[in-house]
């Protein structure tokens, strides 16, 4: 399967060079899209982890601005 | 018109635009006028003092490249160095198969710390990265050139120092509601930026256009 392509315009010269990705660039593309991945999966736990606890905040009757009241 | 020096000659302006100037203690020469669009200028090498030269120019922004967005990655290589920050436009950016966020990676290095957040009716987020590229976070709708951003990289070409970094970006999140983002940060490189590469983890571009700025 070829690799993707990439476009490389030397601002210097102006030439725009269309071709596929060397094997060592796709790798490293590959190595982004996973860290971005992970970034954002991590990002997303985050948010659920915070609003799974502010509902377990509310069936006590209890609210962010009441934690922040006690200096939690 | 003949001009009677201190030392008892006379020098005659005798052409348009001859200045008759003070070249040395009571004595006095004619410069003669410069080229067009030239402006009257102090330089105390010369014979009068005096010289031609072109007005210098002021600040401002020069277009130094316009690249359409195809493929998996667009890099803008060679970067112009004389200029003080870098500002890039990224427009209409959209994807082929996937929705995905724009990334941008200075001189190809994941080594930018930035916070900022994102949010729109449905929502709010905070983003935190670190030596990471450059990306909102969050994933614009595939088919929907709304989206734009604009990156400004701040005395890029200086070296022994980091570089700060702005992400100003809007667009149309994966459900459909129109979005703002926002960050700011660090490159974490002593070298001067002279590359990046754009890309996004939709994967491959189908639309969308990069301009390169230079800012005095």
């Amino acid at each position: 399967m070829a690799n993707p392509m990439i476009t490389i315009h030397n601002v210097k010269t102006n030439e725009v060079i269309e071709r596929e990705m060397t094997d060592a660039e796709f790798a490293i593309r590959k190595a982004d899209l996973e860290a971005e991945l992970n970034r954002k999966t991590e990002a997303e736990a985050k948010a659920q982890a915070k609003a799974a606890a502010q509902a377990k905040l509310a069936t006590l009757g209890l609210t962010v601005e009441d934690l922040q009241a006690l200096g939690l | 018109m003949p001009i009677t020096k201190a030392s008892g000659n006379a020098v005659t302006a005798a052409a348009k635009g001859d200045l008759v100037v003070g070249s040395a203690t009571n004595d006095s020469s004619v410069l003669a006028v410069g080229a067009n669009n030239t402006v009257l200028t102090a330089d105390s090498t010369t014979a009068t003092g005096l010289k031609w030269a072109a007005p210098a120019t002021g600040g401002g922004m020069t277009l130094l490249s316009t690249t359409s967005l195809s493929g998996a990655t667009v890099t803008l290589s060679s970067i112009d160095q004389t200029y003080t920050h870098l500002e890039l436009y990224i427009f209409k950016y959209t994807n082929l198969s996937s929705n995905g966020a724009l990334i941008v990676k200075p001189n190809g290095n994941n080594n930018v710390q930035a916070n900022g957040g994102r949010n729109n009716s449905n929502s709010a987020a905070v983003a935190i990265q670190t030596d990471t590229a450059i990306s909102p976070g969050w994933n614009t709708l595939r088919t929907n050139a709304d989206n734009a951003a604009i990156i400004t990289i701040y005395n890029y070409a200086e070296t022994g120092k980091h570089k700060n970094i702005t992400y100003v970006g809007g667009g149309v999140d994966t459900n459909s509601a129109y979005t703002g983002a926002f960050l700011s940060g660090i490159i974490k490189t002593d070298d001067a930026i002279t590359s990046v590469d754009i890309f996004s983890n939709g994967g491959d571009f189908n639309g969308g256009t990069v301009k390169l700025y230079g800012v005095k």
